[in-house]
């Protein structure tokens, strides 16, 4: 492996703490989300938590899409446990920051991946430690949701966030976007050259044995799960074979498929676009640029979010925290640290190596189907991927 | 309870202990707690209904995976046969120069964790690494891939092999090379005398150390799942990480299980049980073989392997300490209290698993009743259980029933001790089985009771072997991630989980620090292993 070649300038998120002081009092109702008439249980098709709505405090002043400053939100005070499907380079750099703005808040953070974490809480029962699940993907907070293990999220937060970016149940919500996306080496193929539909990469004889993806992620079951649903099992598991048959790398771990890209191991490879923005930010010389296909689901747009377990003790106060991410100091972290889109339009996207997200022609798919992402492992089994 | 066979029974005089049945029954107490977490695959399987288990059981891939893991055991074990024996004869039976120092090197791999040598080995020989780079102005575009189930094999192999490496020099230091020269002296050649004299007595010994070895290679994860061979281990743990895998994983690792207890019994068939009395009254004066010109391949041979499994990991660690450097590395920085944290875990590990080993090893050395074997064979299972599968058993009784002791040492602790004890269980049976019987009959003769002639005669003898097998568990616990990022209490972050954490987020420089500082902890101890034997 080619040593990281990392002489990256300092990025910080840089609070911008007098950010639209006054202009936070939006407060809508959104009841029709919080229906609290569904069971809890672990059943199969519970939806919905244990209806603690009653719980939730509506005082507060709010999170707006506007953009919200944390000076503006309600103190933390208390002891919250996440547990954190993403790396701890990628959002500990914001607990801590928000950690230390209070002098009485404490977080305890464990990192493994999503489903790690999702089979610890589902061994820990309702003595699980954890107050917040923070995901990847949408698919594993559904898959939390499904175990009947999650409570409703305010209203405030659940209007800040755009519909298809949340659960219409109230349960979760995405705090950061990203766009699955074709990375490419500029020293063998121009923007030009290459296919604006998905299925084409399977078919080109010229990507062959010259193309990497990633198979361990939560964005690839997705992604495989949500093929499925709009191109029926059949043609996913043609395109699967037929991707395979054109000689692609598997990889594991996130970086590993940009820096392939990035030292010409492989002219293609298909990662989340911050992957790519990462790798940029890190080797700004490198050979490698991002394109994205069109309205298909090679540009599957996914959300890393948030939600609060139905076993926390502190359900208000993790509430709470959620807003902090959905404020405009966590949202810019998420575009200037990770290079990820935020899920607030009052905050913009300022990366030049990437469009900005109104630019991608990504395919309005419904994340909450994302959920049940066992046909998926079931399909890349019987192919032999697993 | 029938415990009292074999000779002891018979034996008028009672004198070697004559009440097993509180040692049995402790002994029992032991295996049956090291086991228990196993439980959990149970309740997790019988949740699948029978159809789909049939289903998942039977199926072409699970019989592939069946026969990959058979055969990375199977060749791993064989390989560090042929690696470890010839080692260890070099350097106990001939006149290798500088002797002290090749044991050291060839001895200390085994303090390197795989996954940290399979990640050095992959950023060297992989398709377009470190060595094709050097050979491209020789017309070399592509190195045959290391990717796949022989480069876990390799790998596997090159840092497993001390274990033979280690069992079969303390049996040749111990055995009695008068035999030797007898059967040399009779015009046996040195070969003959090998195959006829030396093997018999080292065979037992060599068994032990290829049942650890076979153990950890059908248990490792890291480096299967770097390699992408697909054996159990990478496949349980790709099935905890799908959503609804787990039902999948637990038939995995109980087909894992199964394969495991019948290379446990086998062994013990294979390495036979002898008392091997001999122990410390071995003569050590015969005159090693002399290797002439052979001494200049040999200490090749040593070079190279000390260099492919020692030097260029090291080197690799250290290149990335000093070319990486970026902003994003900020919460990974070095603090001493993971090295102490690694090192107080894995101290606590070592004690107790010591405490644990020796009534279960002292039972089996002695009494040779059935159920004396059956309790030291359990204990060996745990060896063989992913890490993963043990931390998500001990998640599930540590959560629902466990109390204020779940995510806390106590239950980390006890995961170790669940998994690496046989290792203690193995060196302090060799151990007991040295001393000589008529010893503590004498003792017992004189008026000194059970517990003082144990105090006043056995431990002494078996210190050395209590304290190979401490330091064995020591060394792995120091390695061992799965189980310890499952069940650390939050927070808690040891060298192993920093090490793991850098490389999740792909800054392999920060990864170095801690590496390096493991690969020396873990190095000083497996000295101390090597001075138990009066290097």
């Amino acid at each position: 492996m080619k040593s990281p070649d990392r002489r990256k300038k300092p990025v910080r998120s840089t609070p911008r703490r007098t950010f639209l002081a006054g202009a936070t009092l939006t407060v809508t109702g959104l009841a029709g989300c919080l229906g609290g008439e569904n069971g809890s249980g672990g059943t199969a098709g519970t939806t919905g938590g244990d209806g603690v709505d009653d719980e939730i405090d509506d005082e507060y002043e709010y999170v707006t899409s506007d953009g919200t400053s944390w000076d503006d939100l309600p103190p933390l005070e208390g002891e919250l446990e996440i547990y954190s499907g993403r790396t701890e380079d990628q959002i500990l750099p914001l607990i801590d920051e928000i950690e230390s703005r209070y002098d009485d808040f404490e977080v305890g953070t464990r990192f493994e991946s999503n489903e790690a974490l999702i089979s610890l809480i589902d061994e820990e029962g309702g003595n699980s430690p954890a107050d917040l699940l923070y995901t990847q993907d949408s698919g594993s907070l559904g898959a939390l949701k499904e175990m009947g293990r999650t409570v409703e999220l305010t209203t405030d937060v659940l209007e800040t966030v755009p519909e298809n970016w949340r659960d219409p149940d109230g349960t979760w919500a995405g705090v950061s976007g990203r766009v699955m996306s074709v990375l490419y080496n500029t020293d063998t193929y121009d923007a030009d050259d290459l296919p604006v539909d998905i299925f084409e990469y399977a078919r080109d004889d010229r990507f062959e044995d010259d193309m990497a993806w990633r198979v361990d992620s939560g964005s690839f079951l997705s992604f495989v799960r949500a093929m499925m649903i709009e191109h029926g099992e059949e043609t996913t598991r043609e395109f699967i074979e037929d991707m395979d048959a054109s000689g692609i790398t598997n990889h594991e771990g996130g970086s590993t498929t940009p820096e392939a890209v990035a030292a010409g191991e492989v002219s293609i490879g298909f990662t989340n676009h911050y992957y790519g923005g990462r790798t940029l930010d890190d080797q700004p010389d490198a050979p490698m640029a991002v394109h994205f296909t069109e309205n298909d689901l090679g540009s599957l747009f996914n959300v890393s979010g948030l939600a609060v377990l139905d076993s926390s003790d502190e359900q208000e106060l993790a509430r709470n925290f959620v807003r902090h991410f959905l404020s405009t100091e966590g949202q810019e972290f998420f575009v200037e640290t990770n290079r990820e889109y935020a899920v607030i339009p009052g905050v913009e996207y300022g990366f030049d190596a990437i469009p900005p997200i109104d630019d991608i022609d990504y395919p309005d798919f419904d994340l909450n189907q994302l959920a049940d992402v066992e046909p998926a492992v079931d399909l890349l089994r019987a192919v032999g991927y697993r | 309870m029938e415990t009292e066979t074999g000779d002891s029974a018979d034996d008028g005089s009672a004198v070697r202990d004559a009440r097993p049945l509180g040692l049995t029954m402790l002994s029992g107490a032991i295996a049956a707690a090291v086991v228990f977490p196993l439980t959990w695959l149970l309740l997790r399987a019988a949740e699948v209904d029978a159809e789909r288990a049939f289903g998942i059981v039977v199926r072409q891939r699970n019989l592939e995976i069946t026969l990959n893991s058979l055969t990375l055991m199977g060749s791993v074990t064989l390989l560090s046969i042929l690696i470890g024996v010839p080692l260890a004869v070099l350097t106990v039976q001939t006149d290798l120069p500088y002797r002290r120092f090749w044991t050291i090197v060839i001895a200390l791999p085994l303090a390197i964790p795989s996954y940290i040598g399979a990640f050095a080995f992959v950023s060297v020989f992989r398709p377009r690494g470190i060595v094709q780079s050097w050979l491209e102005p020789f017309g070399v575009t592509e190195l045959p891939s290391i990717y796949g189930l022989h480069g876990a094999i390799l790998i596997i192999t090159l840092y497993t092999y001390p274990y033979v490496f280690i069992t079969t020099r303390a049996a040749l230091k111990s055995f009695d090379t008068s035999l030797l020269d007898a059967a040399v002296t009779l015009k046996h050649t040195r070969w003959d005398a090998f195959k006829r004299v030396t093997v018999p007595q080292i065979w037992p010994a060599v068994t032990a150390g290829a049942l650890l070895v076979a153990l950890y290679a059908v248990s490792d994860f890291g480096t299967p799942a770097f390699l992408q061979a697909e054996v159990f281990t990478r496949q349980i743990y790709l099935e905890h990480r799908s959503l609804g895998g787990a039902h999948y994983a637990a038939f995995l690792s109980l087909q894992l299980v199964a394969i495991t207890m019948v290379i446990i019994a086998l062994e013990s068939r294979i390495s036979g049980n002898e008392t091997l009395y001999t122990g410390r009254t071995a003569k050590h004066d015969s005159k090693p073989f002399k290797l002439g010109r052979w001494k200049w391949p040999a200490m090749a041979a040593c070079g190279l392997l000390g260099f492919v499994t020692l030097v260029l990991p090291i080197l690799i660690y250290t290149q990335w300490l000093f070319t990486v450097e970026t902003d994003r590395a900020g919460t990974f920085d070095f603090e001493l209290i993971y090295a102490l944290n690694s090192i107080g875990v894995a101290g606590a590990a070592a004690i107790v698993a010591t405490l644990l080993a020796l009534p279960v090893a002292y039972l089996a050395a002695r009494h040779h009743s059935p159920l004396a074997w059956l309790f030291e064979r359990a204990t060996y299972i745990g060896f063989a259980v992913p890490g993963i599968v043990i931390g998500l058993a001990l998640v599930f009784f540590g959560a629902n029933y466990g109390g204020i002791f779940y995510q806390s040492i106590p239950i980390l602790v006890f995961a170790y001790v669940v998994r690496f004890m046989p290792q203690s269980v193995g060196s302090t049976r060799t151990s007991v089985l040295q001393v000589d019987p008529k010893l503590t009959e004498a003792s017992r003769t004189l008026g000194r009771g059970a517990a003082n002639t144990f105090r006043t005669v056995t431990l002494p003898l078996i210190a050395p072997g209590l304290a190979a097998g401490a330091a064995l568990v020591f060394l792995t616990t120091m390695k061992e991630l799965p189980a310890t990022l499952l069940l650390r209490p939050t927070g808690f972050e040891t060298l192993v989980t920093r090490i793991w954490a850098a490389e999740s987020a792909a800054v392999y420089g920060q990864a170095a620090i801690p590496a390096l500082i493991l690969i020396l902890v873990s190095g000083l101890s497996m000295v101390i292993i090597l001075r138990q034997e009066d290097l």
